[in-house]
């Protein structure tokens, strides 16, 4: 799969893959670049091209992931992304979803119990994602930038250890969720109302993959590596 | 679930480029390893051996008494119609793509090699029904294996092949499962509480 450089038009990337655009959105770019490359753009609009490069490669290509590179950057920044991705997920993709998963349940004819149960489970899930988002925008995120910052009232108990182990809950139950009605559902309802509802949930499970993948294999060890260094000091 | 496919070779371009390419075609796993130390265990460990791509300098030789031939294949740097002797398969390095692909559908396709790795798609047995019930009611392994005259090992064991037959591995959504089967009866119980 092919890797961006800076030279490329950005109108190439977004043609490559449509779903880099709201990644684009989150740096502050919209359309109508005209024929500008990669480097032009983030140079008007003052981001910080290979930051920019580094993430629209790793989420346009699974394989890709240069933990080196990324671990260069500030945890600020990498924050900075974090909170325009998790503020998109809360603002637009989530409550898209419950759209078309209400419009799923209306076009099902009798009392469709079966769909409710998965409404169900559906608000389950997001209950404990909201909840995940809220603990790193509340907590997690404020403690690493003063961490970063050594500031002092950083708490000295906070350890970036305890937020490891919550990502592989929600990515479960997500996943859950596609198996239960790709496999299990019986299918009264409407096809075209199910195909979008399991469209929107499959693009919304690979953005939060590559969000996770950027907390828990770049931010993480580069907040543990500060940790140290300042226990060490 | 398919097998898996393991490839030793040397070179990197070598590994990552056979890997693609089988990638390109069968939606497989592939484990690529630089030399055979590593992958002994692979061997012990899994269920269903894997497919194995080996180079012939090195690796293939120290497989061949480890492996069926059938799942063996060399990987030679001469043309195709040159073989070696000993081996059952090759691939030339200077083989196309669809050359790969045949070889390796022909393997998977193989009646003599049963495909299923896992239990992927196996009904519950009536056991493990009865685990999945107590799971879906929101009981604890401590619970389930009171309740069921058996260890709690047993009760974990269980549980494992369930959701490895079933792809659901939260508990919220084995009760819904159980909900959706008729596993667990709706009519008594809470539902909000329970997902």
């Amino acid at each position: 799969m092919e890797i961006f450089i800076e030279y490329d038009k950005l109108s190439h990337v977004i043609r490559s893959n449509f779903h880099l655009l709201p990644v684009l959105n989150r740096f502050g770019i919209s359309l109508g670049i005209k024929d500008k490359s990669i480097a032009e753009v983030c140079t008007d609009r003052g981001i910080q091209t290979d930051f920019f490069l580094a993430i629209i490669n790793t989420f346009h290509n699974e394989d890709y992931f240069p933990e080196t590179e990324l671990m260069k950057f500030s945890p600020v920044l990498i924050i900075g992304y974090l909170r325009k991705t998790h503020q998109h997920y809360v603002d637009y993709t989530l409550p898209k979803i419950e759209k078309l998963l209400s419009n799923l349940i209306a076009s099902c004819p009798d009392n469709c119990s079966d769909l409710k149960m998965i409404d169900s489970f559906y608000r389950t899930y997001k209950n404990e994602l909201v909840l995940h988002i809220k603990d790193e925008e509340e907590n997690v995120f404020p403690n690493i930038i003063r961490l970063v910052n050594k500031e002092e009232g950083s708490k000295p108990d906070f350890s970036i250890l305890s937020f490891e182990q919550e990502h592989g809950n929600v990515d479960e139950k997500l996943n859950d969720l596609k198996n239960l009605i790709i496999k299990y559902l019986e299918p009264r309802y409407n096809n075209n109302d199910c195909n979008e509802f399991l469209i929107a949930l499959s693009d919304f499970e690979n953005d939060i993959k590559d969000h996770a993948r950027i907390e828990d294999k770049v931010l993480l060890p580069k907040v543990k590596e500060i940790e140290m260094g300042t226990r060490n000091a | 679930m398919l097998r898996k496919i393991v490839i030793v070779h040397p070179s990197t371009i070598v590994r990552k480029g056979l890997e693609a390419i089988i990638k390109s075609f069968f939606n497989i796993d592939v484990l690529l390893f630089e030399n055979v130390d590593s992958i002994v265990n692979l061997f012990n460990s899994s269920k269903r051996n894997p497919i194995v791509f080996a180079d012939i300098e090195y690796s293939a030789p120290s497989l061949i008494s480890k492996i069926p031939a059938d799942d063996l294949i060399v990987l030679t740097s001469e043309s195709l119609t040159q073989k070696k002797d000993g081996f059952k398969n090759h691939l030339s390095l200077f083989a196309s793509k669809s050359d790969v692909q045949e070889l390796v559908h022909s393997i998977l396709k193989n009646p003599n090699t049963e495909t299923t790795f896992d239990h992927e798609g196996e009904e519950l047995s009536l056991r493990e029904k009865d685990v999945l019930k107590l799971v879906a009611l929101g009981h604890t392994n401590k619970e389930i294996a009171e309740a069921l005259f058996i260890s709690i090992h047993t009760v974990i064991s269980h549980r494992k092949n369930i959701t490895e037959k079933l792809g659901i591995k939260s508990i919220s959504g084995l009760t819904v499962y159980a909900i959706l089967n008729h596993i667990i009866d709706t009519s008594t119980i809470d539902l909000e509480k329970l997902i």
